[in-house]
């Protein structure tokens, strides 16, 4: 036992694979929030002045609200005013041309990251639209995806070129004065994917962004706005990594889907931040705004996500079930290990006849990871016949870890149906007795059983995520018994 | 869970006036008893009452209550005739504590078992019995309030094996606000049942200008809450029992909710080692019925069970809150509640199971299930989980839904008529809650009150095999 402790402590103590620092230089404006910051990065951006007065109405709301304390997390105060709230590489104006012009240092970081961006394109046909940083720098198969008509490019790129796009559903599912976190972010937005699907188009490739916080003590105010048009098909990929830094770095995201008559969303996520290390000093602040709005009838959205980085997540991928008969999922596998936090969770909101929902939340916490699963399912008046499915299991991995679930169920329909499931225990002892029995090691075990246990939701995921996933879950789990 | 701090101030919330021609100022407390009473209302003056934005009140206002200024109270001569009129409904044998207008009628019960102490709180602080205050619940908003007004509360000590239960009944005269407060001890090894009921005067008396007895004589246990007729001004209870159980006691702990005031109930227990506790509520409508039960295991191997039925109607507000603290090892929890919600009734769940690190071993399950029958029922649910530790098994579960069609079919493809149907699967829904209170009268009692509030009701018991 005693060896396999050490070795578990071993495991356990691993630092974080992905922390390094590429050394390039960037624009930075000083860090402070005001109208002047928000003038600044739109016109950075060259953006029009309806835009410029969306941001600023955005600043205006924010200013005006006070930093939300519901959640089951613990962090020292933010200083918004000593944030840097823009950072783009240089020489945006010239940018590469093809691959072969981007900056080195940039390739050398998406070698790192193990994103060969022309392998990964041709090999595994996905168009990769890279964001270091606040500005994109690469979209690759976008001519591939233009011959069907798809729109995918970094979101000012969008702005510049689809205006009428962006004006018709920026801000309409999560709208400015949503949240404290949505208000700043729509106020300092740097950059983010834009992606519009045509009518009766099945995307022919899984869309994925890989992007990465660089450069410290600088916020990334990610924006993500997909939308599928009648009867469209798109799977979406979002997964992250950032460099190993010392100071708290503050992520507030918004994605925003809308999904139209018959149209159908799917959007993964593998969420691998800087956690911080065993003391939780540093990491990422976590704080994103996702929603998808099932528009059309018989559309649907489904949410799934591995969630094993960041020190803070703070994040509840929902879905307003609008259309009748529009279906609404979310997958989940959240991991929290050393001093992470994780409060996150799922809303759905039932407006439609016959709309369905399924959630499948499993939560894993070692350490003295703090783990709340909180959702809400709501079925409106008008929700006629409308189900729901609900079950969050926690597993808990040593004697100083947390778990608490916290489901809110409302009801004012009575031809609803709604159940609700919950579990919360720890690594079965039979369990591992009857793995080590058959010659497995204490860590194959424990990981066989994490992954057994969140299975449901890996098997979810896109097959090149899966296996991304299950690693991590390994890497960060393994052994966590002693 | 953070709460925001309530958004009501105390200035101008009539509910917060003091008493006129109060009897709380005239009596001359005991020191300890002043101390805590001194307390509550600083409290009180620095959160003041709940309002929507504190996260425990989100469903439930208590606006109606803040607007009822705190009328004179009846005489006390009205209260002893009330009091008398209240156990004219049990047996003579029965051990009847009535609680009028918030006062506990102590001196009125004079058949005390063996083993049985009873006597006004303010007399056990002046003496060496002073029970420990259940320090449970943080004392604000309701419970503040409770213990800076409350006029006379009761401590029950219990020592010994009870073979019958304790009724504690509270009426009203119709005296606007009123604050009941009782501590219930169970001392180490024993073993007992207490049966709170709330039941509605049947006729308010206008005991405010005066004193007329008239209300006071006509108090009927068996009157549920009708919704119907002329709505007399509304008054509040507010009442506040605390428990506390000794290492290896049990205590049954019944409640029945059949009031047409508007009722905030707090109840907070502690249990001791190996101590077992059962605590069933059944609520029967109410305009605003909010109940908040919180539990505590201070000692190894403690058990409970927290089981609640309800049936929510016409415009009924029925609120539970639970809260349940594992602060020690080898303790096990149990809740289950079950509710029926009809016409625009509306009813809100709020259950926690808290496993502290410290609590290895524990079990701590939950489980709410609504039951909605009307278009225009509203149901609110969350258990809540708070796990700290991982030596655990804790689950939870909640539903909601309607009827299911394939089992009235069957019903009706036995012969049954289509209302009758509906009528058993709504009464089955609750019924095995019903069942488990241990005292027969009760049961009956509570089990015919449930069927008469549904619709097409009446046969039931008939069909059930318990004909009145």
């Amino acid at each position: 036992m005693a060896e396999a402790t050490q070795e578990i402590d071993q495991v356990l103590k691993k630092s974080y694979g992905a922390g390094f620092v590429t050394d390039i230089e960037q624009d930075i404006i000083a860090p402070g929030l005001d109208e002047n910051t928000v003038r600044f990065i739109s016109a950075k951006k060259e953006e029009p002045e309806w835009l410029l007065q969306w941001r600023l109405s955005a600043l205006r709301a924010w200013q005006r609200m006070t930093e939300p304390t519901w959640a089951n997390v613990h962090y020292p105060k933010i200083d918004y005013q000593s944030i840097s709230y823009f950072a783009a590489p240089k020489r945006p104006e010239d940018g590469p041309q093809s691959l072969d012009e981007v900056d080195p240092k940039l390739l050398e970081t998406y070698e790192k990251l193990g994103i060969p961006l022309h392998e990964r394109a041709i090999l595994a046909g996905v168009a990769v639209d890279a964001v270091f940083d606040s500005v994109s720098v690469h979209t690759s198969f976008r001519g591939k995806l233009a011959e069907e008509g798809i729109i995918f490019m970094s979101f000012s790129e969008a702005v510049k070129e689809h205006p009428e796009l962006v004006r018709k559903y920026l801000g309409t599912v999560v709208p400015v004065r949503d949240n404290y976190f949505a208000a700043l972010n729509s106020a300092v937005f740097s950059d983010g994917s834009f992606v519009y699907i045509p009518e009766g188009v099945r995307c022919p490739m899984e869309l994925s962004t890989y992007f990465r916080i660089n450069a410290a003590n600088t916020g990334q105010f990610e924006r993500t706005l997909i939308i599928a048009d009648k009867g469209s098909h798109v799977s979406y990929l979002e997964g992250c990594t950032a460099p190993q830094r010392d100071e708290n770095q503050l992520h507030a995201a918004i994605v925003e889907l809308v999904a139209h008559e018959d149209a159908e969303i799917k959007y993964s996520t593998v969420q691998n931040w800087y956690p911080g290390d065993e003391d939780g000093k540093g990491g990422i602040y976590n704080f994103v705004t996702k929603r998808g709005l099932c528009e059309g009838a018989r559309s649907k959205i489904s949410w799934t996500q591995v969630e094993t980085g960041s020190a803070i997540t703070w994040k509840y991928p929902s879905c307003v079930l609008k259309g009748d008969d529009s279906v609404g999922e979310f997958y989940s596998v959240a991991l929290s290990n050393h001093r992470q936090q994780a409060d996150t969770g799922t809303k759905m909101i039932h407006l439609g006849k016959r709309t369905r929902s399924t959630i499948v939340s499993k939560g894993i916490s070692a350490g003295h990871g703090r783990q709340t699963y909180r959702g809400g399912v709501t079925i409106a008046r008008s929700a006629e016949g409308a189900r729901n499915y609900t079950q969050c299991d926690s597993l808990l991995i040593g004697g100083n870890c947390q778990a608490h679930t916290v489901p809110y169920v409302d009801v004012k329909n009575p031809t609803a149906k709604l159940e609700h499931e919950a579990t919360t225990s720890r690594i079965g002892e039979d369990q591992l007795f009857y793995c080590r029995q058959r010659g497995l090691s204490e860590e194959d075990a424990v990981s066989l059983i994490v992954n057994g246990f969140a299975k449901e939701v890996l098997k979810e995921l896109p097959m090149e995520f899966a296996v991304e996933a299950q690693k991590l879950l390994g890497v960060s789990l393994e052994g966590a018994i002693g | 869970m953070i709460e925001v701090q309530a958004s009501q101030g105390p200035e101008d919330i009539a509910l917060l006036r003091p008493q006129p021609n109060g009897r709380v100022e005239h009596a001359a407390a005991a020191p300890s008893l002043t101390a805590l009473r001194r307390a509550a209302e600083r409290a009180l003056e620095q959160h003041g009452l709940p309002g929507r934005k504190d996260e425990a009140w989100r469903f439930t206002s208590v606006r109606g209550a803040l607007e009822i200024a705190p009328s004179a109270p009846a005489e006390l001569w009205s209260l002893e005739r009330a009091g008398d009129d209240v156990r004219a409904h049990f047996a003579a044998e029965a051990f009847v504590l009535p609680v009028v207008d918030g006062v506990a009628l102590v001196t009125a019960v004079d058949n005390l078992p063996a083993g049985v102490q009873l006597m006004a709180l303010d007399d056990a602080h002046r003496s060496s019995v002073a029970p420990d205050p259940v320090s449970l619940a943080p004392e604000r908003h309701f419970r503040a309030l409770n213990t800076a007004r409350f006029e006379r509360g009761a401590l029950l000590r219990i020592e010994g094996q009870l073979e019958r239960p304790v009724h504690v009944i509270y009426v009203s005269t119709g005296v606007s606000v009123a604050h009941a407060k009782l501590h219930i001890e169970v001392v180490a090894g024993a073993r007992a049942t207490v049966i709170e009921h709330f039941v509605s005067p049947r006729k308010r008396g206008a005991v405010g200008q005066g004193g007329s007895a008239d209300g006071a004589a006509n108090v009927d246990v068996d009157a549920g809450p009708s919704g119907q007729g002329d709505a007399p001004p509304p008054t509040l209870l507010n009442a506040v029992t605390d428990v506390r159980v000794g290492p290896n006691a049990e205590l049954e702990h019944v409640r029945v909710h059949r009031s047409t005031q508007l009722l905030v109930g707090d109840v907070a227990t502690e249990l001791g080692k190996d101590a077992r506790y059962h605590s069933r509520v059944v609520t029967l409508g109410g305009p605003l019925m909010r109940l908040s039960l919180h539990l505590a295991f201070t000692g190894k191997g403690g058990s409970a069970t927290l089981e609640g039925a309800y049936h929510v109607a016409g415009r009924d507000h029925v609120d539970h809150h639970t809260r349940v603290e594992h602060r020690a090892s080898h303790c096990t929890s149990q809740q289950d509640y079950r509710g029926v919600i009809d016409g625009h009734g509306t009813s809100v769940f709020d259950g926690i199971a808290w496993v502290h690190q410290n609590a290895l071993v524990s079990e701590a399950h939950q489980q709410n299930r609504n039951l909605l029958l009307s278009d225009t029922a509203v149901a609110h649910t969350k258990p809540h989980l708070e796990i700290d530790t991982d030596s655990v098994v804790a689950s939870h579960g909640a539903t909601v839904g309607s009827i299911d069609e394939d089992q009235v079919f069957y019903l009706r493809s036995r012969g049954m008529r289509e209302s009758q149907a509906r009528a058993l699967l709504t009464f089955a829904f609750v019924r095995e809650l019903l069942q488990r209170i241990g005292d027969e009268g009760t049961r009956k009692r509570v089990e015919e009150a449930m069927a008469e509030r549904l619709p097409d009701g009446m046969g039931l018991l008939e069909l059930f095999g318990e004909t009145a």
